[in-house]
């Protein structure tokens, strides 16, 4: 149990709580700010699963966008054409519970099952290596097409936003 | 050499994507299913990543978790920008009010 470990658990930890939350709470504001601590721990666990752009990615596309987008979307969408933002939800069904727990089980005993004795064998090396240089190669080589791809898909997702949101 | 084994991140994974589908099937509001769709992204990119980590030598996993991201983004801001929309014509972010294509 060294400090690489420590800090894995304690951010699943922060991840586990923030989910209970957005699941109980009663106030659709406090869900989406839950949602920052969620993508802050997940992108500290990027980190240490070697993924260090993405980590990156990760902070600036969701907790400087989306997270941002979503705050102007509860400002935005008054409940019945008043002005005024509503973030009361109705309190959760209890009875939910038990399949949500149920869920879980049954897909943590498929994983321990199945991935328990990692017949992927692990060789992966402790050293931390950085995967900028070999992920831009990677993107400009074997994955160029749907990079591409998915920079058109940006351009019409803009165009799109810019021409649904506009007040007719 | 000490690492993480994958099935705790497989485990961490499963948490987010039991919360994310129960958040989009027990709630109402259209935000809040957002949120709940967000985190089921999050647990498939994650997936990747911890793939990706127990493969050093290839960096595929993390590639196709970048494309997740992209996606992700896109997908939130123009559902935003329906959103927006909805509330203007049904005077309601209840998608359970949200049915009926005529009006």
């Amino acid at each position: 149990m060294n400090a690489y470990q420590i800090s894995f658990y304690v951010f699943s930890f922060i991840i586990l709580l923030c989910c209970i939350f957005i699941i109980t709470t009663k106030n659709l504001l406090y869900a989406v700010f839950a949602l920052l601590p969620v993508f802050l721990s997940a992108s500290g666990i990027f980190i240490l699963l070697n993924a260090d752009f993405l980590a990156i990615a990760q902070i600036v596309i969701y907790v400087g966008g989306v997270v941002v987008l979503m705050i102007f979307g509860v400002m935005l969408t008054p409940p019945d054409g008043k002005k005024g933002f509503k973030v009361q939800l109705p309190s959760i069904h209890w009875r939910g519970i038990p399949t949500y727990i149920m869920m879980n089980g049954v897909l943590i005993y498929a994983v321990y099952t199945h991935f328990r004795q990692s017949a992927i064998d692990s060789h992966a090396s402790n050293k931390s290596m950085i995967t900028l240089k070999n992920l831009g190669a990677m993107l400009m080589t074997h994955y160029v097409l749907a990079f591409e791809i998915a920079g058109l898909l940006l351009l019409v997702v803009f165009i799109g936003v810019a021409y649904i949101g506009h007040k007719k | 050499m000490i690492m993480i084994p994958l099935h705790h991140i497989l485990i961490l994974s499963v948490l987010l994507f039991t919360t994310g589908v129960y958040v989009v099937i027990s709630r109402k509001n259209a935000i809040h299913l957002l949120i709940g769709i967000e985190l089921i992204f999050l647990s498939a990119s994650m997936n990747f990543i911890a793939f990706s980590y127990h493969d050093p030598s290839l960096l595929q996993g993390q590639v196709f978790s970048l494309f997740i991201i992209i996606v992700a983004a896109a997908e939130s801001s123009l559902v935003l920008a329906m959103l927006l929309q909805v509330v203007r014509h049904f005077r309601s972010i209840d998608i359970d009010k949200v049915n009926d294509p005529k009006e």
